[in-house]
Protein backbone atom coordinates (compact mmCIF):
# COMPACT_ATOMS: atom_id res chain seq x y z
CA UNK A 1 0.00 0.00 0.00
CA UNK A 2 1.63 3.17 -1.11
CA UNK A 3 -0.26 5.06 1.37
CA UNK A 4 0.77 5.80 4.96
CA UNK A 5 -1.37 4.76 7.79
CA UNK A 6 -2.61 7.65 9.71
CA UNK A 7 -0.53 8.32 13.38
CA UNK A 8 -2.50 8.32 16.69
CA UNK A 9 -3.32 11.93 16.50
CA UNK A 10 -4.49 12.30 12.78
CA UNK A 11 -7.21 9.12 13.33
CA UNK A 12 -8.37 11.11 16.26
CA UNK A 13 -9.20 13.68 14.00
CA UNK A 14 -9.73 11.28 10.83
CA UNK A 15 -12.09 8.34 12.01
CA UNK A 16 -13.47 10.66 15.35
CA UNK A 17 -16.23 8.20 16.13
CA UNK A 18 -18.25 11.47 17.04
CA UNK A 19 -17.83 13.96 14.08
CA UNK A 20 -16.83 11.20 11.67
CA UNK A 21 -19.02 8.16 12.23
CA UNK A 22 -21.84 10.45 14.02
CA UNK A 23 -21.87 7.80 16.69
CA UNK A 24 -23.39 8.93 20.07
CA UNK A 25 -24.81 12.15 19.03
CA UNK A 26 -27.51 12.40 21.50
CA UNK A 27 -24.81 12.35 24.81
CA UNK A 28 -22.82 14.86 23.20
CA UNK A 29 -25.79 17.71 22.09
CA UNK A 30 -27.20 16.94 25.41
CA UNK A 31 -24.40 17.23 28.00
CA UNK A 32 -21.96 19.27 26.46
CA UNK A 33 -22.94 23.00 28.19
CA UNK A 34 -19.78 22.90 30.53
CA UNK A 35 -16.62 21.67 30.77
CA UNK A 36 -17.47 19.41 34.00
CA UNK A 37 -19.91 18.01 32.33
CA UNK A 38 -17.89 17.22 29.65
CA UNK A 39 -14.85 16.00 32.09
CA UNK A 40 -17.87 13.51 33.41
CA UNK A 41 -19.01 12.32 30.92
CA UNK A 42 -15.90 11.51 28.79
CA UNK A 43 -14.98 10.00 31.95
CA UNK A 44 -17.69 7.65 32.11
CA UNK A 45 -17.55 6.78 28.87
CA UNK A 46 -14.11 6.17 28.64
CA UNK A 47 -14.51 3.89 31.89
CA UNK A 48 -17.39 2.29 30.78
CA UNK A 49 -16.08 1.57 27.12
CA UNK A 50 -12.72 0.09 28.79
CA UNK A 51 -14.26 -1.97 31.10
CA UNK A 52 -17.16 -3.75 28.69
CA UNK A 53 -14.31 -4.10 25.92
CA UNK A 54 -12.36 -6.35 28.72
CA UNK A 55 -14.83 -8.19 29.94
CA UNK A 56 -16.62 -8.86 25.97
CA UNK A 57 -13.30 -9.88 24.83
CA UNK A 58 -12.61 -12.25 27.80
CA UNK A 59 -15.93 -13.68 27.15
CA UNK A 60 -15.37 -13.71 23.61
CA UNK A 61 -14.79 -17.82 22.94
CA UNK A 62 -18.00 -19.10 25.01
CA UNK A 63 -20.30 -16.68 24.31
CA UNK A 64 -23.24 -17.99 21.66
CA UNK A 65 -23.06 -16.05 18.36
CA UNK A 66 -26.86 -15.71 18.42
CA UNK A 67 -27.67 -13.75 21.53
CA UNK A 68 -24.53 -12.01 21.78
CA UNK A 69 -25.78 -8.65 21.10
CA UNK A 70 -28.01 -9.26 24.04
CA UNK A 71 -25.52 -10.27 26.54
CA UNK A 72 -23.10 -7.56 25.34
CA UNK A 73 -26.10 -5.41 26.39
CA UNK A 74 -26.68 -6.52 29.38
CA UNK A 75 -22.86 -6.26 30.47
CA UNK A 76 -22.92 -2.96 29.38
CA UNK A 77 -26.10 -2.19 31.29
CA UNK A 78 -24.62 -3.84 34.43
CA UNK A 79 -21.73 -1.49 33.93
CA UNK A 80 -23.57 1.52 33.79
CA UNK A 81 -26.03 0.98 36.77
CA UNK A 82 -22.94 0.62 39.04
CA UNK A 83 -21.47 3.64 37.36
CA UNK A 84 -24.49 6.06 37.96
CA UNK A 85 -25.22 4.42 41.75
CA UNK A 86 -21.06 6.24 41.83
CA UNK A 87 -21.63 9.03 40.48
CA UNK A 88 -24.61 9.52 42.65
CA UNK A 89 -22.99 8.95 45.49
CA UNK A 90 -19.33 10.59 45.14
CA UNK A 91 -20.59 13.33 42.59
CA UNK A 92 -23.73 14.35 43.26
CA UNK A 93 -23.39 18.24 41.34
CA UNK A 94 -22.39 15.82 38.32
CA UNK A 95 -25.59 13.41 38.64
CA UNK A 96 -27.56 16.60 38.80
CA UNK A 97 -26.35 18.48 35.68
CA UNK A 98 -25.97 15.32 33.29
CA UNK A 99 -29.45 13.81 34.60
CA UNK A 100 -31.10 11.37 32.34
CA UNK A 101 -28.00 11.10 29.74
CA UNK A 102 -25.89 8.29 32.62
CA UNK A 103 -28.74 6.02 32.26
CA UNK A 104 -28.15 6.76 28.31
CA UNK A 105 -25.04 5.36 27.81
CA UNK A 106 -26.25 2.30 27.66
CA UNK A 107 -27.26 2.79 24.24
CA UNK A 108 -24.63 4.71 23.37
CA UNK A 109 -23.58 3.59 19.58
CA UNK A 110 -19.96 3.70 20.17
CA UNK A 111 -19.80 1.35 22.98
CA UNK A 112 -21.98 -1.88 21.68
CA UNK A 113 -20.49 -0.82 18.16
CA UNK A 114 -16.76 -1.09 19.52
CA UNK A 115 -17.90 -4.54 21.71
CA UNK A 116 -19.59 -5.76 18.67
CA UNK A 117 -16.42 -4.53 16.11
CA UNK A 118 -13.66 -5.39 18.13
CA UNK A 119 -13.75 -6.53 21.58
CA UNK A 120 -15.47 -9.65 20.25
CA UNK A 121 -12.88 -10.84 17.85
CA UNK A 122 -10.11 -10.15 19.56
CA UNK A 123 -7.93 -10.27 22.28
CA UNK A 124 -8.24 -8.35 25.61
CA UNK A 125 -4.70 -5.94 24.91
CA UNK A 126 -6.50 -4.77 21.33
CA UNK A 127 -9.11 -4.22 22.96
CA UNK A 128 -7.81 -1.87 25.46
CA UNK A 129 -5.94 -0.21 23.11
CA UNK A 130 -9.01 0.00 20.75
CA UNK A 131 -11.05 1.50 24.03
CA UNK A 132 -8.19 4.21 24.96
CA UNK A 133 -8.40 5.76 20.96
CA UNK A 134 -12.14 5.67 20.89
CA UNK A 135 -12.41 7.00 24.11
CA UNK A 136 -9.48 9.85 23.44
CA UNK A 137 -11.95 10.16 20.00
CA UNK A 138 -14.81 10.95 22.33
CA UNK A 139 -13.43 13.12 24.50
CA UNK A 140 -11.61 15.22 22.03
CA UNK A 141 -14.88 15.69 20.56
CA UNK A 142 -16.94 16.53 23.42
CA UNK A 143 -14.35 18.67 25.30
CA UNK A 144 -14.42 20.88 21.82
CA UNK A 145 -17.85 21.33 21.54
CA UNK A 146 -18.30 22.26 25.06
CA UNK A 147 -15.47 24.70 25.34
CA UNK A 148 -16.45 26.46 22.23
CA UNK A 149 -20.69 26.63 23.93
CA UNK A 150 -19.08 27.54 27.28
CA UNK A 151 -17.05 29.56 26.16
CA UNK A 152 -19.78 31.83 23.87
CA UNK A 153 -22.91 30.95 25.92
CA UNK A 154 -20.56 32.69 29.50
CA UNK A 155 -17.83 34.39 28.00
CA UNK A 156 -15.17 32.08 30.09
CA UNK A 157 -14.17 28.61 30.95
CA UNK A 158 -14.50 26.81 34.12
CA UNK A 159 -13.66 23.46 35.57
CA UNK A 160 -14.01 22.33 39.05
CA UNK A 161 -13.02 18.94 40.67
CA UNK A 162 -16.50 16.87 40.43
CA UNK A 163 -15.58 14.58 43.81
CA UNK A 164 -15.20 17.94 46.16
CA UNK A 165 -16.66 21.01 44.38
CA UNK A 166 -12.77 22.61 44.37
CA UNK A 167 -12.33 25.34 41.39
CA UNK A 168 -9.64 24.42 39.00
CA UNK A 169 -9.51 27.18 37.09
CA UNK A 170 -12.38 29.69 36.10
CA UNK A 171 -11.59 32.93 33.90
CA UNK A 172 -13.94 35.13 32.10
CA UNK A 173 -12.92 36.63 28.77
CA UNK A 174 -15.36 38.68 27.49
CA UNK A 175 -17.75 40.75 29.34
CA UNK A 176 -21.35 39.98 30.22
CA UNK A 177 -22.78 41.99 27.57
CA UNK A 178 -21.12 39.94 24.52
CA UNK A 179 -21.99 36.38 26.01
CA UNK A 180 -24.65 34.84 23.51
CA UNK A 181 -26.52 33.24 25.44
CA UNK A 182 -28.33 31.21 22.67
CA UNK A 183 -25.17 28.50 22.62
CA UNK A 184 -26.51 27.15 25.67
CA UNK A 185 -29.95 26.00 24.16
CA UNK A 186 -30.30 23.32 21.90
CA UNK A 187 -30.07 25.77 19.01
CA UNK A 188 -26.48 26.22 19.60
CA UNK A 189 -25.62 22.58 19.96
CA UNK A 190 -26.61 22.13 16.95
CA UNK A 191 -24.80 25.05 14.49
CA UNK A 192 -21.64 24.45 16.69
CA UNK A 193 -21.80 20.62 16.44
CA UNK A 194 -22.72 21.53 12.63
CA UNK A 195 -20.00 23.85 11.72
CA UNK A 196 -17.65 21.57 13.93
CA UNK A 197 -18.18 18.67 12.01
CA UNK A 198 -17.60 20.57 8.96
CA UNK A 199 -14.19 21.51 10.43
CA UNK A 200 -13.49 17.60 10.41
CA UNK A 201 -15.16 16.83 7.11
CA UNK A 202 -12.97 19.95 5.32
CA UNK A 203 -9.57 18.06 7.03
CA UNK A 204 -10.57 14.87 5.95
CA UNK A 205 -10.84 15.92 2.51
CA UNK A 206 -7.46 17.93 2.34
CA UNK A 207 -5.82 14.82 4.00
CA UNK A 208 -7.38 12.55 1.24
CA UNK A 209 -6.63 14.76 -1.18
CA UNK A 210 -3.07 14.42 -0.11
CA UNK A 211 -3.05 11.24 -0.31
CA UNK A 212 -4.04 11.16 -3.99
CA UNK A 213 -1.37 13.59 -5.23
CA UNK A 214 0.76 11.34 -3.52
CA UNK A 215 -0.43 7.95 -5.23
CA UNK A 216 -0.23 9.59 -8.17
CA UNK A 217 3.31 10.91 -8.17
CA UNK A 218 4.54 7.58 -7.16
CA UNK A 219 2.74 5.73 -9.88
CA UNK A 220 4.04 8.77 -12.11
CA UNK A 221 7.15 7.79 -10.85
CA UNK A 222 7.58 4.20 -11.47
CA UNK B 1 -36.25 -13.36 48.16
CA UNK B 2 -34.52 -10.70 46.18
CA UNK B 3 -32.00 -13.03 44.92
CA UNK B 4 -34.93 -15.47 43.71
CA UNK B 5 -36.72 -12.17 42.42
CA UNK B 6 -33.06 -11.58 40.87
CA UNK B 7 -32.88 -14.81 38.83
CA UNK B 8 -36.60 -15.16 38.07
CA UNK B 9 -36.52 -11.57 36.14
CA UNK B 10 -33.12 -11.83 34.57
CA UNK B 11 -33.49 -15.60 33.51
CA UNK B 12 -37.36 -14.95 32.74
CA UNK B 13 -36.41 -11.92 30.51
CA UNK B 14 -33.29 -13.85 28.59
CA UNK B 15 -35.01 -16.91 27.84
CA UNK B 16 -37.90 -14.96 26.17
CA UNK B 17 -35.32 -13.38 24.32
CA UNK B 18 -33.36 -15.99 23.00
CA UNK B 19 -36.95 -17.90 22.25
CA UNK B 20 -37.90 -14.93 20.20
CA UNK B 21 -34.58 -14.66 18.56
CA UNK B 22 -34.71 -17.85 17.63
CA UNK B 23 -38.16 -18.07 16.33
CA UNK B 24 -37.18 -14.81 14.46
CA UNK B 25 -34.00 -15.93 13.19
CA UNK B 26 -36.06 -19.34 11.46
CA UNK B 27 -38.59 -17.51 9.87
CA UNK B 28 -37.92 -16.49 6.38
CA UNK B 29 -38.35 -13.33 5.67
CA UNK B 30 -41.20 -12.19 2.82
CA UNK B 31 -40.99 -12.22 -0.83
CA UNK B 32 -39.35 -9.26 -2.17
CA UNK B 33 -37.73 -8.11 1.05
CA UNK B 34 -34.50 -9.16 -0.01
CA UNK B 35 -33.14 -6.30 -1.75
CA UNK B 36 -34.31 -3.71 1.47
CA UNK B 37 -31.10 -3.81 2.93
CA UNK B 38 -29.19 -1.71 0.19
CA UNK B 39 -30.91 1.34 1.39
CA UNK B 40 -29.04 1.05 4.83
CA UNK B 41 -25.46 1.75 2.94
CA UNK B 42 -23.08 3.74 4.94
CA UNK B 43 -24.50 3.43 8.30
CA UNK B 44 -21.85 3.00 10.53
CA UNK B 45 -24.06 1.77 13.62
CA UNK B 46 -22.69 -1.97 14.17
CA UNK B 47 -25.25 -2.90 16.32
CA UNK B 48 -28.33 -2.76 14.04
CA UNK B 49 -29.22 -6.48 13.00
CA UNK B 50 -28.84 -6.12 9.26
CA UNK B 51 -25.52 -4.09 9.35
CA UNK B 52 -23.42 -6.27 6.77
CA UNK B 53 -21.07 -6.94 8.79
CA UNK B 54 -23.48 -9.49 10.38
CA UNK B 55 -23.57 -11.22 7.29
CA UNK B 56 -20.82 -13.61 7.66
CA UNK C 1 -58.47 15.89 30.47
CA UNK C 2 -56.92 19.45 29.76
CA UNK C 3 -53.60 18.13 31.65
CA UNK C 4 -53.52 15.23 29.45
CA UNK C 5 -53.67 17.42 26.42
CA UNK C 6 -50.76 20.14 27.80
CA UNK C 7 -48.74 17.22 28.57
CA UNK C 8 -49.16 15.78 24.71
CA UNK C 9 -48.51 19.32 23.00
CA UNK C 10 -45.31 19.60 25.55
CA UNK C 11 -43.78 16.59 24.23
CA UNK C 12 -44.99 17.08 20.48
CA UNK C 13 -44.26 20.55 20.30
CA UNK C 14 -41.72 22.17 23.31
CA UNK C 15 -39.96 19.42 24.91
CA UNK C 16 -40.00 18.11 21.52
CA UNK C 17 -37.58 14.42 21.70
CA UNK C 18 -35.26 15.17 19.05
CA UNK C 19 -35.04 19.22 18.80
CA UNK C 20 -34.95 20.08 22.93
CA UNK C 21 -34.03 16.73 24.32
CA UNK C 22 -31.27 15.39 21.67
CA UNK C 23 -32.68 11.82 22.04
CA UNK C 24 -33.12 9.79 18.84
CA UNK C 25 -30.46 11.68 16.88
CA UNK C 26 -28.57 8.10 15.64
CA UNK C 27 -31.72 7.53 12.97
CA UNK C 28 -32.38 11.16 12.39
CA UNK C 29 -28.43 11.30 10.61
CA UNK C 30 -29.33 8.26 8.71
CA UNK C 31 -32.68 7.72 7.57
CA UNK C 32 -33.73 11.53 6.94
CA UNK C 33 -32.70 11.43 3.20
CA UNK C 34 -36.18 10.72 1.76
CA UNK C 35 -39.61 11.34 2.77
CA UNK C 36 -41.12 7.73 2.59
CA UNK C 37 -38.41 6.05 4.76
CA UNK C 38 -39.06 9.24 7.31
CA UNK C 39 -42.70 8.12 7.78
CA UNK C 40 -41.47 4.43 7.94
CA UNK C 41 -39.37 5.08 10.53
CA UNK C 42 -41.54 7.44 12.42
CA UNK C 43 -44.47 4.72 12.23
CA UNK C 44 -41.60 2.10 13.95
CA UNK C 45 -40.60 4.05 16.39
CA UNK C 46 -44.09 4.80 17.40
CA UNK C 47 -45.36 1.33 17.67
CA UNK C 48 -42.34 0.45 19.55
CA UNK C 49 -42.31 3.44 22.17
CA UNK C 50 -45.81 2.91 22.73
CA UNK C 51 -45.39 -0.97 23.46
CA UNK C 52 -42.14 -1.29 25.44
CA UNK C 53 -43.47 1.99 27.57
CA UNK C 54 -46.51 -0.36 28.57
CA UNK C 55 -44.68 -3.12 29.25
CA UNK C 56 -41.92 -1.90 31.59
CA UNK C 57 -44.90 0.35 33.36
CA UNK C 58 -46.49 -2.85 34.48
CA UNK C 59 -42.98 -4.42 34.93
CA UNK C 60 -41.39 -2.06 36.82
CA UNK C 61 -44.70 -1.44 39.18
CA UNK C 62 -45.58 -5.35 39.13
CA UNK C 63 -42.34 -7.31 39.73
CA UNK C 64 -39.75 -5.14 40.06
CA UNK C 65 -41.35 -3.18 43.36
CA UNK C 66 -42.71 -6.33 44.83
CA UNK C 67 -38.90 -7.79 44.84
CA UNK C 68 -37.57 -4.59 45.92
CA UNK C 69 -35.20 -5.07 42.52
CA UNK C 70 -35.58 -1.14 41.59
CA UNK C 71 -31.90 -1.06 40.96
CA UNK C 72 -32.46 -4.01 37.91
CA UNK C 73 -34.05 -1.01 36.30
CA UNK C 74 -31.76 -0.01 33.30
CA UNK C 75 -31.50 -4.10 32.70
CA UNK C 76 -34.77 -5.07 32.54
CA UNK C 77 -36.05 -2.23 30.26
CA UNK C 78 -33.35 -2.61 27.72
CA UNK C 79 -34.02 -6.47 27.98
CA UNK C 80 -37.79 -5.67 27.46
CA UNK C 81 -37.15 -3.23 24.60
CA UNK C 82 -34.80 -5.91 22.56
CA UNK C 83 -37.49 -8.49 22.99
CA UNK C 84 -40.34 -6.24 22.00
CA UNK C 85 -38.70 -5.20 18.92
CA UNK C 86 -38.12 -8.52 18.11
CA UNK C 87 -41.22 -9.69 18.70
CA UNK C 88 -42.34 -7.50 16.70
CA UNK C 89 -40.21 -8.44 14.13
CA UNK C 90 -41.26 -11.70 14.40
CA UNK C 91 -45.16 -10.72 14.09
CA UNK C 92 -44.76 -8.32 10.87
CA UNK C 93 -42.73 -11.58 9.05
CA UNK C 94 -45.70 -13.95 9.50
CA UNK C 95 -48.50 -11.85 9.62
CA UNK C 96 -48.13 -8.48 7.19
CA UNK C 97 -45.20 -9.03 4.91
CA UNK C 98 -45.95 -5.94 3.18
CA UNK C 99 -45.71 -3.86 6.75
CA UNK C 100 -42.37 -5.49 6.74
CA UNK C 101 -41.46 -4.29 3.46
CA UNK C 102 -41.90 -0.62 4.83
CA UNK C 103 -40.94 -0.81 8.53
CA UNK C 104 -38.84 -4.02 8.23
CA UNK C 105 -35.36 -2.55 8.48
CA UNK C 106 -35.59 0.14 10.73
CA UNK C 107 -36.62 -2.13 13.69
CA UNK C 108 -33.19 -3.84 14.54
CA UNK C 109 -31.74 0.00 14.84
CA UNK C 110 -34.96 0.94 17.18
CA UNK C 111 -33.64 -1.33 19.58
CA UNK C 112 -30.39 0.66 20.31
CA UNK C 113 -32.33 4.15 20.00
CA UNK C 114 -32.07 6.61 23.20
CA UNK C 115 -35.66 7.84 22.73
CA UNK C 116 -37.01 4.63 23.87
CA UNK C 117 -35.06 3.72 26.53
CA UNK C 118 -35.73 7.78 27.92
CA UNK C 119 -39.40 7.23 27.56
CA UNK C 120 -39.16 4.23 29.16
CA UNK C 121 -37.09 5.49 31.88
CA UNK C 122 -39.44 8.74 32.22
CA UNK C 123 -42.50 7.65 33.10
CA UNK C 124 -40.92 5.99 35.79
CA UNK C 125 -39.00 9.10 37.28
CA UNK C 126 -41.60 11.10 36.66
CA UNK C 127 -43.86 9.03 38.53
CA UNK C 128 -46.85 8.92 35.58
CA UNK C 129 -50.20 7.18 36.08
CA UNK C 130 -50.87 4.98 33.09
CA UNK C 131 -53.00 7.02 31.15
CA UNK C 132 -50.15 9.44 31.40
CA UNK C 133 -47.65 7.30 30.01
CA UNK C 134 -49.65 6.66 27.52
CA UNK C 135 -50.57 10.04 26.60
CA UNK C 136 -46.42 10.45 26.74
CA UNK C 137 -45.29 7.52 24.94
CA UNK C 138 -47.83 8.94 22.04
CA UNK C 139 -47.17 12.77 22.70
CA UNK C 140 -42.98 11.75 21.97
CA UNK C 141 -43.42 9.35 19.03
CA UNK C 142 -45.54 11.74 17.22
CA UNK C 143 -43.09 14.42 17.77
CA UNK C 144 -40.21 12.15 16.67
CA UNK C 145 -41.92 11.87 13.63
CA UNK C 146 -43.25 15.23 12.78
CA UNK C 147 -39.56 16.69 12.65
CA UNK C 148 -38.12 13.82 11.10
CA UNK C 149 -40.83 14.40 8.05
CA UNK C 150 -40.10 17.93 7.98
CA UNK C 151 -36.42 17.47 7.92
CA UNK C 152 -36.69 15.07 5.26
CA UNK C 153 -38.28 17.35 2.74
CA UNK C 154 -35.94 20.29 3.85
CA UNK C 155 -33.20 17.36 3.38
CA UNK C 156 -34.46 16.49 0.00
CA UNK C 157 -33.31 19.61 -1.35
CA UNK C 158 -30.20 20.58 0.14
CA UNK C 159 -27.65 18.74 -1.33
CA UNK C 160 -28.91 20.23 -4.21
CA UNK C 161 -27.35 24.11 -4.24
CA UNK C 162 -24.17 23.75 -5.97
CA UNK C 163 -22.53 26.75 -4.50
CA UNK C 164 -22.52 24.96 -0.49
CA UNK C 165 -18.55 24.52 0.10
CA UNK C 166 -17.67 20.87 0.39
CA UNK C 167 -16.81 20.60 3.97
CA UNK C 168 -20.50 21.13 4.41
CA UNK C 169 -22.16 18.77 2.39
CA UNK C 170 -24.04 16.14 3.93
CA UNK C 171 -24.67 15.91 7.34
CA UNK C 172 -22.71 19.34 8.92
CA UNK C 173 -25.56 20.76 7.02
CA UNK C 174 -28.21 19.08 7.96
CA UNK C 175 -27.03 19.65 11.80
CA UNK C 176 -27.21 23.60 11.20
CA UNK C 177 -30.61 23.15 9.51
CA UNK C 178 -31.58 20.99 12.77
CA UNK C 179 -30.34 24.20 14.73
CA UNK C 180 -32.80 26.61 13.16
CA UNK C 181 -35.50 24.08 12.98
CA UNK C 182 -34.76 24.01 16.96
CA UNK C 183 -35.22 27.51 17.13
CA UNK C 184 -38.09 28.00 15.33
CA UNK C 185 -39.96 24.92 18.08
CA UNK C 186 -38.48 26.93 21.10
CA UNK C 187 -40.53 29.85 19.95
CA UNK C 188 -43.69 27.19 20.50
CA UNK C 189 -42.86 27.34 24.20
CA UNK C 190 -45.03 30.27 24.79
CA UNK C 191 -48.06 28.04 23.98
CA UNK C 192 -48.72 26.89 27.49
Amino acid sequence: MENKKPNFLQSLILENPVFVLYLGICSILGVSTSLDNALGMSLLVFVVLLFSNIIVSLLRKITPNEIRIPVYIVIIATLVSVAEMFIKAYATSLYTSMGAFISLVVVNCIILGRAEACASKNNVLTSIKDACVMGAGYAVAIFSLSAIRQFLAEGGLSLSNPLNLATIFKFTVLPEEFAIGLFSKPVGAFITFGILAAVFAAYKQGYEAKQAAAAKKAKEAK
Amino acid sequence: MQAIGLVLVLGGLGSVYALLYYLNKNTPKPEGCEEIESSCSGCHITSCGHHPSHNE
Amino acid sequence: MGELLTLFLSTVLINNIILSQFLGMCPFMGVSKNRSSALGMGFAVLFVIVGSSIITYFLYHGVLVTFGLEYLQLITFILVIACFVQFTELFLKKFSPSLYKSLGIFLPLITTNCAVLAVALENITKKYTIVETLVNSVGVSVGFMLVLYIFSTIRERLDMNTKTPKAFLGNPLALITAGLMALAFGGLAGLI
